[in-house]
């Protein structure tokens, strides 16, 4: 029953994999295989069907029927069990890491071990002495110079990505050990995201010693140079499908780059189609970028640091709308936050100047109450959380940041309240239009327009947007947009369009700042601006900086 | 520095970005510093060390009063309701759950006691094993509510408590009983062993079971991990229902077991003590112990610790001529300055606990 067959060196055999999400087709017909002792990347942007894989491998989804999964020879049941995968020999490591940051690096690396304890054995001693014997062991085995009895919060991000990948290696080693299998995979997922380019060398370093053990490694990014470095084979997914593959020693960067974003005679093509529209729609509605966009500077951000943003600089000017794009870890998405008194998550900004209006303001002490009042809004990506109360009505979340002028007297003018509130329904075209509504109670379009709603109440200055319309139906989405223009034009609102809907950002803005390791990278002008354009600054640039 | 020893020399990749750079030396911390480790062993004595000072500080002030047997007796014999109940709050912690009920369990388990013993004339043992029976299942009451059910602990555990109030006023008929079997109260209050009294030494003997349950067995582990993160705790297969269920009920038994001392202590069990009067403290002596021995982790040897070393405060400030009042600021002061100064040594220290 156990296959050990001379001719298939395989570890893994993915073949016509397809996954169908109602009306999304997330995977089609995927096929690749990995090479025991290797280690084999998967690349693809954000949507291109990398995570559904991993879900699949794990367990998590039930792959369309059609497709098979082949591990160490043997053909793996589908729809795969939960756990089964780490059964058969492999390890997974997500971005989350799966450590306890309260507990020791000695217990973390324990962790399987006492989890799987039951019974009469839960009450047995531990020898901890022991324990933190083979710990030291296991860790000097993997070249990691970690002391055991250190807090996993006390670690710096890099040697918590390495505790982890080693505490999976390990487990491997386990495996064949105890099962005397040769094979076995440790899949990375993102490995990279968190890490910047100097501490990538300590990554590499140990995913050559897990393969110097035995191990394949399948390592799934979006990080082109990472893959270079250490990755023998590849497979691009683009959509869903294997848009190519091959050894990355035989394929250029430029190569690459066309399997993952598309050829380059089709980003022309699309580009083109992009200006003749833009072109048109400019024509047709609202004014061409040049009338909107005034010469006075609003906003001016200086040296700003604080989360995953390292030195970030740049220049609004009224009536501007400028777009901010990387990927996770880039700093592009911690930016609005520290210019709005920091994040729900901790995260607040640790150095930089603001300008505002000509109003300097030191990024470190600029409270939310300060930045509202020097003119700034802020829509965060958490609406449920950060954006709408979803327990109050729709009247009461657009006036909640100027109840002020609707109390007179020692009483709330309700009755006013409401009457401006069904006004606002119908300008914003909220619905239903019933200002006693919950919010709860709205569409994801509908909640996202009484957000922004409530914001033009204030009649910001500046108006920072971290994916704006994301679970917003193509309707909404488009009136949002309007709205933001509009506003824009009007009354020259400087906007700063924070999103990974990179088609959007082409279309929307004037100028894109790519971000890669807390600092711009690369400044992309309206004229070259286009999603291709985004995409492939953002895969170049995404370990530089 | 990052070795790779027995390494094949299985060169991947390649490309033509290089981004190993020879000599590069990115900043990072490579293992842990000898002042660091220092540093933790300072920070998992210090309440020790206070605990000492304060008994020398004392000892000075009041000499030929404080250093003595007799007072000593006093002090670790009189805590070990305490020091139990401190105990009995200390499992659920450690899972993150809250059980303010424990205390009224301690007083219903004593007022059962009486009860059988004093009215119905029951065997003082049998007695004993009711009293505890019934407290356990209060916790498993509890447990049910919380787990099963998926109530808030900290809600779910203050009806209790209100309830089982009314319980205890309701079966001794809104009266004090007394007085339990005298040749009981005799072997567990009067009697010593080693010039203390024996309840000392049964405080002693469920703190060392406590702790070994909790830092040398796979389950004592399971429990930590349930506490510092559920999430990965059910992701790696911890059945964290389960652990929490045992957590309760075994709080309920050493309650009970403190409430079978506390009626030998006192001798008439008065239904209108414990409930959250014996509680609080119990509780602001677990998250005081969470500071030494294992800093930042609740732990059954540095509650027992900070029991006594409270109790020590107090009853040195008593000699001193010092009012009552005096006790609850010390205690107050006590579990204020536990939280806030771990926090105030850097991130991520102290007990990562939210209470809703």
């Amino acid at each position: 029953m156990v296959a050990e067959s001379e001719n298939n060196s395989r570890v893994l055999e993915v073949r016509d994999i397809s996954k169908t999400f109602g009306a999304t087709r997330a995977l089609r017909h995927v096929d690749f295989s990995i090479d025991e002792g290797e280690v084999f990347a998967v690349l693809g942007q954000n949507g291109s069907g990398k995570s559904t894989l991993v879900k699949i491998l794990s367990g998590f989804h039930e792959p369309d029927p059609g497709g098979e999964i082949i591990f160490d020879g043997e053909p793996l049941p589908l729809p795969l069990p939960a756990g089964l995968a780490r059964e058969r020999g492999m390890g997974f490591v997500y971005q989350d890491l799966g450590l306890v940051p309260g507990m020791t690096v000695l217990e973390n690396l324990t962790i399987a071990g006492r989890s799987a304890s039951r019974g009469g054995k839960n009450l047995r001693p531990i020898s901890w002495r022991q324990e933190r014997r083979d710990a030291r062991k296991v860790l000097e085995r993997y070249g990691l110079n970690l002391d055991p009895s250190m807090r996993v919060f006390e670690l710096p991000l890099i040697d918590r990505a390495l505790l982890a990948i080693a505490r999976a290696a390990e487990e491997l080693e386990d495996f064949r050990a105890r099962t005397g299998r040769r094979r076995s995979l440790l899949v990375l997922d993102e490995p990279t995201v968190f890490l910047s380019g100097g501490e990538l060398t300590f990554l590499f370093d140990l995913i050559k010693i897990v393969t110097a053990n035995g191990a394949s490694v399948m390592f799934i990014s979006h990080d082109l140079e990472a893959v270079r470095a250490v990755a023998s084979r590849f497979v691009v997914l683009r959509d869903g499908v294997v848009a190519g593959t091959g050894s990355v020693a035989d394929t250029t960067e430029d190569e690459m780059i066309d399997m993952i974003v598309g050829s380059a005679r089709e980003r022309f093509e699309r580009s083109a189609l992009h200006t003749a529209e833009g072109a048109a729609s400019a024509a047709g509605s609202g004014a061409p970028p040049d009338r909107r966009v005034r010469d006075t500077e609003l906003l001016a951000v200086e040296g700003l640091a604080g989360g995953t943003v390292r030195e970030l600089s740049f220049k609004v000017n009224e009536g501007e709308i400028i777009g901010l794009a990387g990927v996770t870890g880039s700093g592009a998405e911690d930016a609005p936050y520290l210019l709005f008194g920091g994040s729900a998550d901790g995260d607040a900004a640790t150095a930089g100047t603001v300008r505002i209006g000509g109003e300097d303001y030191s990024a470190r002490s600029l409270s939310s109450a300060q930045a509202m009042s020097a003119g700034l809004a802020l829509v965060p990506a958490n609406r449920p959380r950060d954006g709408a109360v979803g327990a109050l009505s729709i009247a009461d979340n657009i006036f909640m940041l100027v109840y002020g002028s609707y109390f007179s007297r020692g009483m709330m003018a309700r009755r006013t309240m409401m009457t401006a509130a069904k006004e606002r329904t119908e300008l914003y075209d909220i619905r239903p239009p019933d200002p006693s509504r919950l919010v709860s109670q709205l569409s994801g379009g509908n909640q996202q327009k009484t957000v922004l709603a409530k914001w033009m109440e204030c009649r910001p200055r500046v108006l920072l947007l971290h994916e704006p319309t994301q679970g917003v139906d193509v309707g909404a989405r488009a009136e949002i947009r309007a709205l933001v223009k509009d506003a824009c034009l009007d009354r020259g609102m400087a906007v700063v369009w924070v999103g990974t809907d990179f088609e959007e950002l082409a279309e929307m803005c004037d100028n894109v700042l790519v971000l890669a390791n807390g600092r711009v990278v690369k400044r992309i002008p309206r004229d070259e601006l286009t999603k291709s354009a985004i995409d492939e600054a953002v895969l170049r640039t995404a370990s530089k900086g | 520095m990052v070795t790779t020893d027995d390494n094949d020399g299985k060169r991947t990749g390649g490309g033509a970005t290089a981004l190993a750079v020879e000599g590069a030396a990115p900043d990072r911390q490579l293992g842990s510093p000898r002042h660091a480790r220092t540093a933790r062993r300072i920070e998992a004595w210090a309440l020790v060390v206070m605990w000492i000072a304060l008994v020398i500080a004392f000892s000075i002030a009041e000499p030929g009063l404080f250093m003595t047997l007799g007072n000593w007796s006093n002090i670790l014999g009189s805590q070990a309701v305490l020091l139990m109940l401190a105990l009995a709050s200390l499992i659920p912690l450690v899972m993150r759950d809250f059980d303010l009920s424990l205390g009224t369990i301690t007083t219903l388990s004593a007022m059962v006691l009486a009860i059988l013993n004093v009215e119905d004339h029951w065997n003082i043992v049998l007695a004993c094993v009711v009293a505890v029976a019934v407290s356990v299942c209060c916790s498993a009451i509890n447990a049910l509510l919380t787990v099963r059910f998926g109530g808030d602990p900290f809600v779910i555990t203050l009806g209790m408590l209100t309830v089982l109030t009314g319980v205890i006023y309701l079966i001794s008929g809104s009266a004090t009983v007394g007085v339990v079997s005298p040749g009981f109260s005799k072997v567990i209050f009067i009697d010593t062993f080693a010039g203390i009294p024996v309840e000392f030494w049964i405080g002693l003997l469920v703190t060392l079971i406590v702790w070994y349950i909790l830092a040398m067995t796979p389950a004592g582990q399971q429990a930590v991990i349930v506490g510092e993160s559920r999430e990965v705790a059910k992701l790696s297969g911890v059945r964290v229902g389960r652990a929490r269920t045992i957590g309760y009920l075994a709080a309920g038994l050493i309650a009970g077991l403190g409430g079978v001392v506390y009626a030998a202590t006192t001798g008439s069990v008065d239904p209108t003590t414990g409930g959250t009067v014996l509680v609080l403290p119990a509780v602001a002596a677990v998250f005081l112990g969470a500071t030494c021995i294992t800093p930042g982790r609740f732990n059954a040897p540095g509650s027992a610790i900070a029991v006594y070393f409270l109790a020590s405060g107090a009853a040195g400030l008593e000699n001193l001529g010092a009012e009552d009042y005096v006790q609850q600021l010390f205690y107050g002061a006590a579990l204020i300055v536990a939280v806030v100064v771990p926090k105030m040594l850097g991130p991520g220290r102290g007990v990562n606990f939210k209470l809703l």
